[in-house]
């Protein structure tokens, strides 16, 4: 029996099991499209299960999750032809970015989610991954070891994302 | 219309709690995928070498013209087969390089997005090196040889026409080159920024 690829097998249907609706909600923000959507997160998963081929815990499993699924993402994006990267802005500016639902007092639910969407999808990439990080509950220690950002820096976007999401989706910030 | 009110102030519960797709796909499947991106490797190697077949074929029978009538004439045909052959030489060897490690994908993402920018700047902007210049002395050597060696009846049409197309061919090069500089410059920009937000705090 090939332990080795059973190992690859093994930690590949653990990562779908423990992370597979965190990669549905991240192909989703990365892409509009229903159908380039779907190839993007068959793409993950291979890219996932590629990657495991060589896991050799130097990271945590989420920490690795996190890097295969947003390198990935980030690498599809770019091949993107109908990426439009001079509409993107990042986090400094998005604050003063017109809000195309201004105005709107309350969201439902399914309304603030392509909202939200829309928005993340303007940001630049590593401020839209440090956003889906924090989304996604990672706190900054986990989001300085995916990015390779100092805590510093960060802090600094953390402190930005929160206030961006106080003033455009009237949420808390915890 | 009305909307029904936000039922949490916390987006990230929201957030956390939106529905998706399920995917499944089979360790199989998996496997299978990975022949079949082999397999595209595969094809596109041999359309390579098809293509370098043709090309020493083509260049290769020019060379046994009778004219022009100079030596010069085989001597450059064979020199642009050289050329394109190390032009070939030079993609396949970096197709290869720029096939990536199956971890390489968990490197930091701003590692992993620096070090992509600049494989991709450093093709773009060596292109006119290894893409280019293979095959400019057996160019020039070319229309040498087809301006002495083929007997004009009027010398100035002859010369007018063989300018014309050496301008053409020159404009080409050119126009190749400006593209992949100016898109080195762009990927220079991005590298730029990250430097910049892996700094800023």
């Amino acid at each position: 029996m090939d332990v080795r690829r059973l190992t690859q097998d093994e930690l590949y249907a653990s990562a779908a099991a423990e992370f597979g609706p965190a990669l549905g909600r991240l192909a989703r923000a990365y892409e509009r499209d229903v159908d380039r959507r779907r190839d993007l997160l068959q793409d993950i998963h291979f890219a996932i299960w590629r990657s495991f081929d060589s896991y050799e815990a130097r990271a945590s499993l989420r920490t690795w999750i996190y890097r295969v699924v947003h390198n990935t993402a980030a690498t599809h994006i770019q091949k993107s032809r109908r990426a439009r990267t001079s509409h993107w802005i990042d986090l400094e500016h998005a604050a003063d970015a017109p809000d195309p639902a201004m105005g709107a007092e309350q969201h439902a639910e399914t309304d603030l989610i392509s909202h939200l969407m829309t928005f993340i999808q303007t940001l630049k990439p590593p401020d839209r991954q440090v956003m889906l990080l924090y989304l996604d509950d990672l706190d900054a220690k986990d989001i300085g070891e995916i990015t390779g950002l100092s805590p510093g820096a960060v802090a600094t976007r953390i402190h930005r994302i929160k206030a961006l999401l106080a003033k455009r989706f009237n949420a808390s910030s915890p | 219309m009305t909307t029904r009110p936000h039922p949490s102030d916390d987006i990230r519960s929201l957030w956390q709690s939106m529905p998706v797709e399920p995917v499944s796909i089979s360790m199989d499947e998996m496997r299978a995928r990975t022949q079949k991106f082999k397999q595209k490797i595969r094809r596109r190697n041999y359309i390579e070498y098809v293509a370098s077949v043709l090309v020493v074929a083509i260049f290769g029978w020019y060379a046994t013209f009778p004219l022009p009538a100079t030596p010069l004439w085989p001597i450059a045909n064979l020199m642009i087969i050289g050329g394109i052959l190390l032009v070939v030489w030079n993609l396949h060897r970096k197709a290869r390089a720029s096939s990536p490690p199956s971890d390489a994908s968990a490197a930091t993402l701003v590692d992993f997005q620096r070090a992509e920018c600049t494989r991709q700047r450093d093709a773009l902007k060596t292109a006119w090196r290894w893409y280019i210049l293979p095959v400019v002395p057996g160019l020039i050597l070319w229309f040498i040889a087809v301006a002495v060696g083929i007997p004009a009846k009027d010398p100035v049409r002859a010369a007018i026409m063989l300018s014309g197309t050496a301008l053409v061919v020159l404009v080409v090069f050119a126009a190749i080159i400006l593209l992949n500089l100016l898109g080195a410059a762009h990927l220079q920009r991005q590298i730029d920024a990250l430097d910049r937000y892996k700094e800023q705090t």
